[in-house]
């Protein structure tokens, strides 16, 4: 369900699939790369916590405010680290990277109510390439899948998707299923 | 003689500008949740999952919450 890998995936349809179109691969970008936004997150939740030890630390002295206004402050806090995680988590769930026996789609929702999808026909890809570089890339496993397609069409990205390397080899193999040839 | 409370940082005065930033504060962040809640309905129409519904209820349920805090906050301040 929350997996960045997922191979023939049940109950998930995209829009736009044809009713003979079926899903060969579903990918995410790897869940490490969530902790841009688990970080921040969690500091803002331990915020109040530590916010009178910062203050007197620092030698600040707030005026005597009614208890319902630090309430509020707390509430805000909490709000505000909730559309954190509520943005974070949209944010890595919908935008997937999809390989049907059909086509090669990428979803990408780039910031609010801004949304990209680009799709290239199988039959049009020509080659793949794979880039694994970093120190968390090595570790975990993850890096980027270049597709490049034929014509004017624009080469579809695929960023931090596990087993890039297997990836890469997956599409061309598919590519090379619709051309007739062996893979 | 008695001395009579005046000046910027009276605290009246302060809890007041105070109320009125967290109003406002509150009404951005009620604007960004109805967008995050068409936000969320351009994405489950885009990949549908069985998890779709379950995001959608939670950015309601977001949305409705801070509408009444809104209110509460009127109220209560």
């Amino acid at each position: 369900m929350f997996s960045a890998y997922i191979e023939r995936p049940i109950n998930c349809r995209f829009e736009g699939q044809d009713q003979d179109e079926t899903i060969l691969l579903l990918l995410r970008a790897h869940p490490i790369t969530n902790l841009s936004w688990i970080i921040p997150a969690v500091l803002l939740f331990l915020l109040p916590f530590f916010l009178p030890s910062i203050l007197n630390l620092l030698d600040i002295n707030l005026p005597q405010v009614p208890s319902l206004y630090g309430i509020l402050f707390l509430i805000i806090n909490y709000l505000l680290t909730l559309t954190i995680v509520f943005e974070g988590f949209l944010n890595w769930y919908f935008n997937v990277y999809i390989v049907t026996n059909k086509n090669i789609i990428d979803v990408d929702f780039h910031s609010l109510l801004s949304k990209n999808i680009d799709v290239a026909p199988l039959r049009n890809i020509e080659d793949t390439s794979s880039f694994m570089g970093g120190l968390l890339n090595a570790i975990f496993h993850f890096g980027d899948v270049f597709i490049q397609t034929a014509g004017t069409s624009r080469n579809i990205d695929f960023h931090s998707v596990l087993r890039p390397h297997h990836v890469a080899d997956f599409i061309l193999d598919e590519a090379h299923k619709i051309h007739g040839k062996k893979g | 003689m008695p001395i009579a409370q005046s000046g910027v940082f009276d605290l009246n005065l302060s809890l007041t500008v105070f109320k009125a930033v967290i109003l406002l504060i509150l009404v951005f962040y009620a604007i960004f949740s109805l967008i995050i809640l068409r936000q969320v309905d351009l994405m489950s129409k885009t990949l549908i999952t069985h998890v779709s519904p379950v995001v959608k209820a939670i950015a309601i349920v977001h949305a409705g919450f801070i509408l009444g805090l809104i209110v509460l906050v009127l109220g209560a301040l």
